[in-house]
């Protein structure tokens, strides 16, 4: 038996997607394979399972990467771009992809930066092709869309610069 | 970067940092990093893998690490001579700690 689930979760709040898998796992779901950018998942039914689910993202494909994780028992399974969920099954002490902080640091970068570099183009361009436009009843209609894309982009910005700051402190607190 | 520059950015290590450079006195690939530290360290320390491969990735872009060949396709590692200065800087600063905490009864023998 399988089921396709549409779910949407957002990068800054990536554990509450982790966590969600793992309940799956452990109700017999064993998500197989993620389609339509990470946001529709296939389980097969198989038996209860606990598994640790962990979202990353890379800038460019790494075999190297693939490798060291593969070799310490993570699956890897591509969500689309260059966005993995890497999957390890395990008993006792649930296992951390990350384990020191300056490495979180570093994956949150790798998300403020992916979060830039899509967002970005759309916040600047977006009020430039408004002004293009001719009829004023779709250029209010699309700023009505616009507005909260912008929040919650800013939002979501907010919410990666306060990990980082955060994580800054504990390092900081750590001699580090 | 030159030495100081390393020292400056490196100092004090992280355990992570200083546990993979120590194992990469002999060369090993990023598996054997994780393991050789779980074995050091009597099982107190398990890095995650994520965290081999963005340590290693940084170290080799600082040049405190070079490949050292492959095997069963995986790259191999082992420490320079810059990562080498590095790490007996930090062992002397982890020694003036140690030699300090004795002194001053940091020990629990006071």
């Amino acid at each position: 038996m399988t089921k396709r689930v549409f779910k949407w979760w957002w990068a800054w709040k990536a554990e509450k997607i982790e966590e969600w898998l793992e309940r799956q796992a452990a109700g017999g779901w064993i998500l197989e394979s993620c389609s339509l950018a990470g946001i529709v998942f296939h389980f097969r039914k198989g038996n209860p399972m606990q598994i640790r689910y962990s979202v990353d993202y890379l800038h460019k494909p790494a075999p190297d990467y693939e490798r060291v994780l593969a070799d310490d028992g993570w699956n890897i399974l591509t969500m689309g771009g260059s966005w993995y969920v890497c999957c390890k099954e395990y008993d006792g002490k649930r296992p951390e992809l990350y384990t020191d902080i300056q490495s979180l640091i570093e994956r949150n970068n790798r998300l403020i930066s992916v979060l830039v570099a899509t967002g970005m183009p759309m916040v600047v361009m977006m009020p430039m092709f408004l002004k293009k436009l001719e009829s004023e009843p779709l250029q209010i209609g699309l700023t009505i869309i616009w507005i909260p894309i912008i929040l919650l982009y800013i939002f979501g910005m907010g919410r990666l610069l306060g990990v980082h700051r955060a994580l800054k402190d504990k390092q900081n607190l750590s001699g580090r | 970067m030159n030495t100081e520059e390393l020292i400056q950015t490196y100092l004090p290590m992280s355990e992570s940092a200083f546990y993979i450079l120590l194992s990469l006195e002999t060369p090993r690939h990023g598996y054997g990093v994780i393991l050789h530290v779980e074995e050091i360290t009597g099982g107190r320390l398990r890095l995650g893998a994520g965290t081999i491969y963005g340590t290693l990735s940084r170290f080799e872009k600082d040049g405190l690490i070079q490949p050292a060949g492959e095997e069963d396709r995986r790259k191999i590692y082992a420490i320079t001579e810059a990562g080498e200065t590095l790490l007996r800087s930090e062992v002397e600063r982890i020694g003036e700690l140690w030699e300090n905490g004795k002194r001053f009864g940091g020990d629990g023998n006071d």
